[in-house]
This record gives C-alpha cells, structure tokens and sequence, in this order.
C-alpha cells in the first residue's frame, strides 16, 4: 500500500469540512438576493442587500456593541491573565499553583446558559448583588437592566468566564522561561515585579497573541450568555443575535448579509493566528 | 542477499525558497553481503543517503538498482519501502515504547501475519541470538540501552531482511559497551549473510566492521575504497579527517634527488613517498597532512634513541601547550618562523615555549594532490 | 532585619491577593450551590447571597423534569467527543504523513473552521437538515454537531500528534506495515494522552452548547439540556431555586469531568493555541 493513500484517513473529516465550506458559500450566494419568507421571487439585487443593511442603525449599534464587547474582554482578560498568571507564577507550592488555576479556568468548564442564568439572579434587582449594596449604603445599580450598564454587566460575565484562559497561557508562557535567567535576576536582587516586566512578559509574546485571537473569536461568537440572560433586547444584541433574529423572522437574505460581515471579522482574526500556528506547527 | 547500485544520484530539499543540496551525483555499488561503511561527519548527507536507499526519501535524480530492478529513479519510488525488504536500526532505536521487547521484535512478523507459533519461534531465535531472553517481557523503557539496541536489531532482522541499514548505531551507546556491539554486528552479518550499510561519523565504526568505505562530505562522495586505503592514501583533507586526526601544515614542495621534499619553515622537511603517479601533485606550494600518532617529539636534551623504529628525525619545533586527552598528552607545536601548528601524542607534557626535535615515521606524510579539493566533475 | 520583615509582608499580602481573588471567582458557584438547595418557603424569605436551610426537593423536581434531556446530552456529547476524536485523529494522521503544499491550505481551512462563529451558518445548517430529513431528531444534531466538532477534533489532534517522533512511523514503514496497521498499532496507542485531551475537550464544548440544539432542534424532548435551562430563567413565576436547580443539574457532568479530568481539558485548551507544548 502506497503511503500516499492515507489521503483517505482525511477524507470523513474533509467531507464535514466541505460542508462547512458549502454553508459560507451558501450565505455568499443568498447575500446577494433580496430572499425573505414575504417577498414572493428570489431576485439576484447585487450589493442592494448589503446597502440596506449597513445603512440600518440598529446593524451599527451592534456592531459596535459586539467590537466593543470584544475589545473590553480582550483587554480585561488579558490583563487579569497577566496578574493571575504571575500571582500562580511566583507560588512555590506545586500543588497551590494547580489549585488556583483550577479555580480561575472552572468557569469555563460551565455551559454558558447556566452561566447566564446564575448570573442573571446575581444582577437581579433588590434579591441580587443589590440587596448587598443598598444594605452597606452604596449606590443602586440596574445592571444589565439599563441601557448603560448593560455591556459593562455583560463583560463582568465574560471576564469570569475567560480570564482564566489567558491565564494559562500567560502561567505556560512563564514557566517556559529558563530558571536561569530568573535565577540570576534574583542574584541581582531583582523584586518580583522587576523580573515580570523584564524577564517574564517580553518573554510571552506568544501567550498574548494566542490569548487575544481566542478572546477576540470567543467574543465575536458571544450569543448565549445575552440570550439566555436578557432575550433578543436591544440594549444588549450583538451581531450574531442580530441575524439570529433576522432568520427568525424570515430575512435570510439579511441574515447572509450580517454572516458575511461576521465571517469576514473573524477570518481576519483567525487567518493571521492560523498562519502563526501552522509555521509553529510545522517547525515543531 | 541484495547488490546495490547507485547512478547519478542527486538529492535536494526545498523549503521556502531555500534549496539545499543534500547529495549530489553519487555513484556508488555495493556488492551483495557486502559490508559498506559511509563516514561522514553531521550534515554531509550519509544519513539522507541511506533514507534514499531505505526509500523513506525520493531521490531528486538519478538510479537506485536492488539487483537489477531499479526502486528509486528521478522522483519517484518505484518500490515502496514496505516492499523492499529493509532492516534498519535507527540512531534513538525507534522502538515502539507502548509495545514489549517481544512485541517490537515481532511487530514485522504479525504485519506478514505469520502463526503465533512461527512468531515465538523466530523472536526466540534471534533473542538468543542477541542475549536478551530475560528481558522480552519488558517495555523497552525498562531495559538498558545496549538491550534496547539488541532489540532493535532483533525487530529489524526478524523479517530476515536483505539489506540492513545501521544510522549511527552505537553512537548512543556507552564507550565500554561500543565494541560489544560492534562485535555482534559482525558476527550477525558473518552468520546471516545479508549485506549491511552503516552511517556513522565515527571511523571506528567504519573500520570495525566494514570492508569497503565511502566518504562523504557537503553532499560529495569523496572517495570510496577499502578503509585502510582511504586512510593511508586520502584524496582531500577533508577525507583524512573523516577517518581520522590529522595534522595539516603548508609546505613547499621540491623535487630533490629521486623523490619529493616538502619544507616547512627553515627547520622542518619531510621526504614523501608518492608512489608511481606523480604527476597530479603539486610541485611549489602544497599542503601535507601526517597523523599526530605518526610524529614523535623529544626535547633537546633527552636521548632520542627511545624513539621506536621506522621514524627519522625531519626538523625542530617549539612547544605551545600541553594537554591530556585518552590516555596520552597531546604536546601542540609551532615552528620557529612559520605560521601553522599540530601536535603530537607523548608519554609526558613538556613545558611550553621548550624546544624539541621531530621525529616522524617514514613514508607516512600525505601529499594532497592538486584536484584533490576540488568538487568532482558536476 | 527589616528585609525580613518586608519580604514576609509580601508572602502574606500575595496570599491575600489570591485568595480575595479565588474567592470572588467561585462567589458564582456559591451562589449556585446555596440556591440550588433552597426550599420554596427559604426563596421566599431570603435573598439569593444568603444560605438557608438545605433541601433537595428542587433539585429533585428538576432533575424528574429534564432527565430525558440529560439523557439526549449524553448521548450526544459522547458520540460527537468520540467520532470527532477518532476521525480526527485519522485526519490528523493524514497530515503528519503529507508533504505537500495543499496540507498547509487544508489546515488553515480546518483552523478557520474551528474558529468560525458557527452561528453564521445557522440558515444553510437548518435548510440542509430538512432537505435530508433529520432536522428536529437526534441524528440531525449529531450531525450538526459534528460539522462544528470534528475540525476542532482534528486541529487538536494534528498538533498532538506533531510531537510524534518521525522514526516510530518509518520503522513501521520499514518493517512492512501498511497506513492502517501503522494507524491503529503505531500512532493511536502513542497519541492516547492527546486522545482522551480531544475526547474531554469536545465533550465538555458540545455539552455547553446552547446555539445548535437552538437552531436545529423545536421539540422539548429531542432538545439538550443546556438548552432546556432557557425555560428555567428568571421571570414572572419562576421560583429562583428552580432557576438555580436546573443550571446546578445541567453543570454537574462538566464540573465532574473538569474536577477529574481537568488536566485533559487543560492539555486541550492549551494545544488550541500553543501547539504541542500544552
């Protein structure tokens, strides 16, 4: 048997594959139709479709709420990866250091539906979080119940449930750093703080990228949590709640439209992560 | 059980836009049961050229010929590896380390699915052989290295191959162990009569076992010959010290009398046995090697009579350093108003900056001749 | 010596540090364990931050009312772990042995496909389940599930099975066995760590999902059980203890698996990005 016959062994994964390819061009194809259940033909329009949407200002606003959701988890979460990573970094307890990355990864482990569920009641108004506040005098918050406070809420929600990812790979990162290097800071009486900006962070730049397409594709995915927590609410829809409900009320042709504009984002996303990991991959 | 025969070959690894020679025009016959050495140091290709043999590489040109059937021609396998009745000891063995010793040796007899009965009776058979009945039923991570390199062979000589390919056998093995090892291989090649390739950087290996050696070196087939022939009468540098230490010094190169001088600096000149053919040596500049084994220094106010047989004295140095290495010192030596240093191996360290006579064995000094470094025709 | 001093402060307040922090991260799971074992009369009476006294009769009536969801999600979770690890994992083999350019673009296509916010292709998902006929039935999310899973499998895989040393295969090679012997005697018993990383990883994923029994499923009793939690959110009439009753029920396999096998997960998650060092 000739070794390039193994091209079979692909071939059950390449088939989901292809119909995952068909699914895209699919949506490409019906983008450029005016296709809904109350219009009567399906008529080629070109970029009419496309035109309608982007000029629509409830595609604007979440748009913006999902890139700024996005944004905020990429920065938040790296951040508390960063400061989780070095806190389990510098315990020299072999055990401790699985048990407090254990602790911020679990939530990762929980469907997010019943994330948004535990934390719906925790934002609820006078039995949640609230009753705490108003009890030591601070002031009232609605929560996702307010226009204002809705995102920030959501990203608190987010940040719980992701933090701990980039904390692993800042904590893989850390520990990949030769012992000598941090042993001869320490020789030089170097604080801890001065080995994590001199030694340890230059030293994950890996990690940041790694983490950050994983937050940023994680984010531009975010649905369930919204969903399950508020409905379909405008002050809390994002993108792909948005052609969710556009599909609900039979706008296929405006829901490809809001597909391909959330492909495209994440293939600028994921192709360049993807180029990095194959060229570790391949020279591994 | 196999001849091979080797035309043209060529082999070049592309990555990005790098391209890289790897081998270039080898011709190279190996007579069946032969025992072949290739020497050459890392890099030089021996070891892709044996992975072209085995076919787990395509050769980018050229003819590779088991017998006369041709397995490997310009780009493609003809013969697929599986098919060509190969044994191969790899350098990290390559055991299976999820299979037992028993296992692993019998891994290429279940693939031809011989009887359960057929199986035990031959990895038995070569386990006796190799002496490592006791250890079978471990993993191989619970043997020791020289067991584990007993397995290797026993897996690769199960399926009573034609051709066994040796990668660096023994360069994993500890050196008290190295000669054990080399001693089986012969016998097992005496015994089972397959021919035998081994790849190694190492010229004991070569010259332990093989009868015949090709020399490699930047994707070249330098020279290929009987082992005391390359070593006595290397083409290039570079084949000389592929088989072993060697001194090199720029000489001026006369005729005088009947035979060659070569000078070096006012105090030394060595007398050189060229042979028959001269005439592809260089007269004037030149460069000579001789062997640091084949010089013997004595300082000036020693007597020079325990000096054995067959050396003369050809000159006087100045000693730089002395150092110790197995079992001997190694006494480095400049000349007094030449550029250029070697050494010598001597019973005791002698002070630097002391002055001593140089003594060398007759007709050991090579000449390298005029083409000799140069790349063979393309 | 006020060094000492100094660096025991540090020691004490970078315990602190972490142990503020540790306790805020599992303030959820608090809240979730405490109200998930409130009796109706406690719900009515205390908030939802205070323990009261413990009951079972929630978790009970939830678990009567979402056990044959359960059932669907294990049914599930572990076909779409298990086809997704093993297909992949031949895929994966696929890559190791190719050599040429078109692996690089099948892989970035499998990494794309990973990553892809699968939501989008909700309309031709559901347009092609009907056309076969398995829209609404357990067949017909398996499969769904297995069009978002099994490139996830298969990345996982192609990056465990990078550390794979090249002359195990050869001396396969060598001693005569063909794609399927080295497959399956060679390669699948050295990659079982990364194995069980892809069948933990995938379960644990498609367990949680929410989006795909939403799209392809309208029947309650083919649905999954982190989709049945929808029912169970806050609103007019809904008792908080079964809100938090049902999430605790939907979250038990996961936290189990996470508990005992989170190393796996861990190796999983880490192989998404980091390549075979995880």
């Amino acid at each position: 048997m000739k070794f390039q016959k193994s091209i079979i062994f692909s071939i059950p994964a390449l088939i989901f594959g292809a119909v995952l390819l068909y699914f895209l061009l699919w949506n490409l194809y019906f983008s450029f139709t005016n296709w809904s259940t109350s219009g009567l033909v399906i008529k080629f329009v070109g970029l009419q479709t496309y035109g309608k949407i982007l000029a629509r200002s409830d595609f604007i606003s979440t748009l913006s709420r999902t890139l700024l959701w996005t944004l905020g988890n990429f920065l938040v979460c790296n951040a508390l990866g960063v400061l989780f990573a070095s806190l389990i970094f510098f315990l020299k307890n072999q055990r401790l250091k699985t048990i407090y990355s254990s602790l911020f990864l679990y939530p990762l482990a929980i469907a997010l539906s019943a994330v948004a569920i535990i934390w719906d009641w925790i934002y609820s108004k006078s039995e949640g979080i609230d009753y705490i506040f108003r009890h030591l005098g601070l002031p009232s918050f609605s929560w996702i119940g307010s226009a204002s406070q809705a995102l920030p809420s959501l990203i608190i929600i987010t940040m719980w449930v992701y933090s701990g990812l980039a904390a692993i790979f800042y904590l893989a990162a850390f520990q990949n750093v030769s012992s000598e290097s941090i042993e001869s800071a320490k020789l030089d009486s170097a604080g801890p703080f001065r080995i994590l900006r001199k030694i340890l962070l230059p030293e994950s730049k890996n990690a940041f990228i790694v983490s950050s397409a994983l937050l940023i594709i994680f984010s531009l995915r975010t649905f369930t949590i919204p969903y399950v927590a508020t409905g379909i609410n405008p002050n809390t829809e994002t993108s792909v709640l948005y052609l969710f409900n556009f599909f609900d009320y039979g706008y296929y042709a405006d829901a490809a439209v809001v597909s391909i504009i959330v492909v495209v984002i994440a293939i600028v996303v994921v192709i360049p992560y993807a180029l990095f990991g194959i060229k570790r991959w391949i020279s591994a | 059980m196999v001849a091979i025969k080797i035309e043209n070959l060529s082999k070049k690894f592309v990555k990005k836009n790098n391209v890289t020679n790897a081998l270039q025009n080898i011709n190279l016959e190996i007579g069946n049961k032969q025992f072949f050495g290739i020497l050459g140091s890392s890099g030089s290709g021996k070891t892709t050229l044996m992975r072209i043999i085995a076919g787990l590489e395509v050769p980018t040109k050229g003819i590779i010929r088991f017998d006369d059937k041709i397995v490997s021609k310009d780009g493609k396998t003809i013969v697929e590896v599986e098919d060509r009745n190969v044994g191969m000891v790899f350098q990290n063995w390559a055991l299976y380390p999820h299979l037992t010793n028993f296992e692993n040796i019998a891994f290429p007899l279940r693939v031809k699915r011989l009887s359960p009965s057929a199986i035990k009776n031959k990895v038995t058979e070569l386990a006796d052989m190799l002496n490592i009945r006791e250890v079978l039923y471990k993993k191989p991570r619970e043997s020791s290295g020289g067991q584990q390199q007993r397995v290797a062979y026993a897996r690769a000589l199960s399926k009573d191959p034609s051709l066994l390919l040796l990668d660096e056998p023994f360069s994993n093995l500890d050196a008290t162990i190295k000669d054990v090892a080399r001693n089986y291989t012969r016998e097992l090649q005496e015994k089972l009569g397959f021919t035998a390739i081994i790849v190694s950087h190492d010229p004991a290996d070569i010259f332990s076992l093989s009868k015949s050696v090709g020399v490699i070196h930047k994707s070249l087939m330098l020279q290929v010959g009987k082992p005391i022939d390359v070593y006595k009468k290397p083409l290039t540098v570079e084949v000389a010290r592929a088989t072993g230490e060697l001194n090199v010094l720029k000489a001026a190169i006369s005729e005088e009398g009947n035979g060659y001088v070569a000078r070096a600096g006012k105090n030394l000149s060595i007398p050189l046995d060229l042979g028959i053919d001269s005439s592809n040596f260089s007269r004037g500049e030149g460069t000579i090697g001789f062997r640091p084994d084949e010089i013997k220094v004595v300082r000036l106010e020693e007597d020079p009579s325990s000096i054995g047989k067959g050396f003369f004295e050809c000159g006087e140095g100045i000693v730089v350093i002395s150092s110790y290495s197995q079992g001997s010192f190694r006494v480095n030596l400049k000349l007094e108003d030449s550029e250029g240093e070697f050494f010598s191996l001597n019973n005791t360290p002698i002070p630097a900056g002391e002055k001593v006579r140089i003594f060398i064995r007759k007709g050991s000094a090579i000449l390298f001749p005029l083409n000799g470094h140069e790349i063979p025709a393309k | 010596m006020p060094n000492h001093y100094l660096r025991i402060t540090r020691r004490i307040a970078h315990h602190i540090v972490l142990i503020v922090l540790a306790i805020i991260w599992l303030f959820p799971v608090y809240v979730l364990v405490i109200n998930s074992l409130k009796s109706t009369a406690s719900v009515l009476t205390t908030p939802i931050l205070f323990p009261a006294a413990s009951s079972l009769t929630a978790i009970i009536t939830v678990s009567r009312a979402i056990s044959g969801t359960l059932l669907n999600s294990l049914i599930i979770a572990i076909s779409v772990a298990a086809v997704s690890a093993i297909i992949g994992s031949m895929a994966a083999y696929y890559f190791y042995r190719a050599t040429s350019k078109i692996n690089d673009v099948i892989f970035t296509i499998i990494a794309i496909a990973t990553f892809i916010p699968y939501e989008v292709t909700a309309v031709p998902l559901i347009k092609l389940l009907i056309n076969i006929h398995i829209f609404d039935s357990l067949p017909g999310l398996i499969f769904s599930f297995l069009i978002f899973f099994l490139p996830t499998g298969a990345l996982l895989m192609s990056i465990f099975l990078a550390v794979l040393p090249r002359s195990a295969i050869e001396s396969a090679r060598i001693d005569g066995a063909n794609n399927w012997t080295i497959f399956s005697k060679v390669v699948f018993p050295l990659t079982y760590p990364g194995l069980v990383s892809t069948f933990i990883f995938v379960f644990i994923e498609s367990w949680n999902n929410f989006f795909i029994p939403l799209m392809t499923t309208n029947t309650p009793n083919i649905s999954t059980v982190s989709l049945v939690l929808q029912s169970y959110t806050g609103g007019y009439g809904v008792l908080y203890n079964d809100s938090f009753a049902a999430a605790a029920v939907a979250s038990v396999v996961p936290l189990v698996i996470f508990v005992l096998l989170g190393r796996y997960f861990v190796r999983g998650l880490m192989a998404m990005g980091n390549g075979a060092k995880g």
